[in-house]
């Protein structure tokens, strides 16, 4: 049984970071009900090994936040038929994709591999730095500045080559480092 | 990025961070997350509650009282699958690696998802979408992943007939593609979740087995890390160019998971005879059975497979999904392909 001080902490963190956690689930989910059940499933890791929660906690709740989504999908489309309550659903979740790609930006952003996409949306829609969202994606800081770099070129590529014309000044290049992730069709195992 | 496209791509954020915030938090929640032990489950039990709300407190006692009455700690698969998997994990070892130093390590594998559907009021049907993916990827990490979607495979004949009933509605977007990738961007991956990449994974079933428990333990709350590590395993096993000291570990690794028991003789999805064995769990709501086929003469792993123990009605079959290797190779060029 935890102390009150641990409960405290934890409650804490829970009103701190609950909205992200669920607006994290939310963009990668179809209804509120999916993301909250991922936000809970979350927090509930987050209590049992509260001893391992840095005292920066969002990026780690979004490192476990992202495995549970990838666990999600294998009892999603189970749970919501024994309830008999379905909705049009996807058994693997998706990526960061903006649903009603209502402008080009959106088009192009929704053309881009599931990587690059999470690159960009822990940046644009998390709001992590890149330490944090390296952190998050469970790699290096280096790794993900390179990882990041090339989906932003690849979003420049891709909005060009609708038409669009990006205004200002390309990023520097961040050099040679390691590596980049997994390719486009990972995110479509069961 | 520049700041307007920054900007703008925030603009493209499919929720409303503002209004999310001003949302109260589900107190019921959180009030059952503190009721539950701490670690009720690290251990991992092989049942799960089906659903954290608003049931999350009565599910985790039945998870407690299920893991007291469940065999010891030990972790260990049966004998004749340990036997079996001790076995292939040797042939492994003898191996020896063989990656190119030049050219390309070729596979071509056949993924397929499972997709569950249902409107409104009408019945819910399940359907099967495999996509053939290949991948040349050269020592220095760089390559090309090509997928094409194989059309679609109905579990059973009810489930196409609940699809024409509901109006024949799409079935999953079509997703081809053709990339090619830049030195590093292939060969530093990891199979699944957040594992890290293949090739800087130990060849020793021990330390496997504690990144495998480290990483399923931050996976969910209610996926018992033996299940969880066995799906990483088999994950691992399928992906291209794992080496043969690798494949040892990773067998090796399988037979020290509790509940793995020999399935024996088995057909893969494309016809081939393998060894299989294979967990069973419910964590996900329904009897579950995960399966890895391999090939006992060659230590090639090739297929897994996930198959309902009982009937649903959302499915009309028990097949809910696969991954196949069907061929690893070396090739000279990003066009050329093995000739068999």
């Amino acid at each position: 049984v935890r102390d009150s001080a641990a409960r405290q902490r934890f409650e804490d963190i829970w009103n701190e970071h609950y909205a992200a956690i669920f607006a994290f689930a939310r963009r990668r989910l179809s209804a509120d009900e999916a993301a909250q059940d991922v936000a809970a499933d979350t927090f509930l890791v987050a209590w049992r090994r509260l001893d391992e929660v840095p005292d920066e906690p969002r990026a780690w709740l979004l490192k476990v936040a992202r495995n549970v989504l990838s666990n999600y999908g294998r009892g999603r489309g189970r749970r919501q038929a024994l309830q008999a309550r379905l909705i049009a659903t996807r058994e693997t979740p998706t990526t960061d994709a903006p649903r009603e790609a209502t402008d080009g930006l959106a088009a192009a952003f929704n053309r881009l591999k599931p990587s690059d996409r999470e690159a960009l949306a822990l940046v644009a829609w998390e709001e992590l730095k890149p330490r944090e969202a390296a952190q998050a994606l469970g790699i290096t800081a280096p790794r993900f500045s390179l990882r990041l770099h090339r989906a932003k070129q690849r979003l420049r590529k891709e909005l060009a080559a609708s038409g669009h014309v990006e205004s200002g000044t390309p990023d520097e290049d961040v050099g040679l480092g390691p590596k980049g992730d997994s390719p486009d069709l990972r995110m479509e195992t069961r | 990025m520049t700041p307007e496209l920054l900007e703008a791509l925030k603009q493209a954020d499919p929720v409303d961070p503002a209004e999310i915030r001003t949302r109260p938090r589900p107190a019921e929640t959180l009030a059952a997350i503190i009721a539950a032990e701490p670690d009720a489950n690290s251990r991992g039990s092989r049942l799960r509650p089906t659903r954290l709300i608003p049931a999350l407190v009565a599910a985790l006692a039945l998870v407690a009282v299920v893991a007291a009455l469940l065999p010891g700690s030990a972790g260990k698969a049966s004998p004749e699958a340990a036997e079996a998997l001790s076995q292939v994990a040797g042939v492994a070892g003898a191996q020896t690696s063989t990656g190119p130093t030049s050219g390309f390590t070729y596979s071509r594998q056949i993924q397929a998802d499972r997709l569950t559907t249902g409107t409104g009021d009408s019945p819910a049907f399940s359907v099967l979408v495999p996509t053939r993916i290949e991948t040349w990827v050269a020592p220095d990490g760089s390559g090309r992943v090509r997928g094409v979607r194989q059309g679609v495979e109905w579990p059973g004949p009810r489930d196409e007939r609940r699809w024409r009933a509901a109006g024949s509605p799409p079935l999953g977007a079509e997703r081809s593609s053709d990339e090619r990738f830049g030195p590093g961007e292939l060969n530093d991956t990891g199979a699944e979740g957040n594992l890290p990449p293949t090739r800087e994974l130990p060849a020793d079933p021990e330390r496997l087995a504690e990144i495998f428990k480290a990483e399923a333990a931050i996976s969910s709350a209610s996926v018992p890390v033996d299940v969880k590590s066995f799906e990483y395993a088999t994950s691992v096993l399928l992906q291209a160019g794992s080496s043969p000291e690798l494949r040892a570990a990773l067998y090796e690794l399988v037979a020290g998971i509790e509940g793995v028991e020999l399935t024996g003789e088995q057909r893969d999805p494309i016809g081939r005879t393998g060894t299989a064995v294979s967990i069973d769990t419910d964590y996900s709501g329904a009897p579950t059975r995960y399966t890895l086929i391999f090939d006992p003469d060659t230590s090639q792993p090739l297929a897994n497979t996930e198959r309902l123990l009982e009937p649903q009605d959302w499915i009309d079959g028990d097949l809910l999904g696969y991954a196949v290797l069907e061929r690893t190779s070396h090739v000279s060029s990003l066009r050329d392909r093995p000739k068999h």
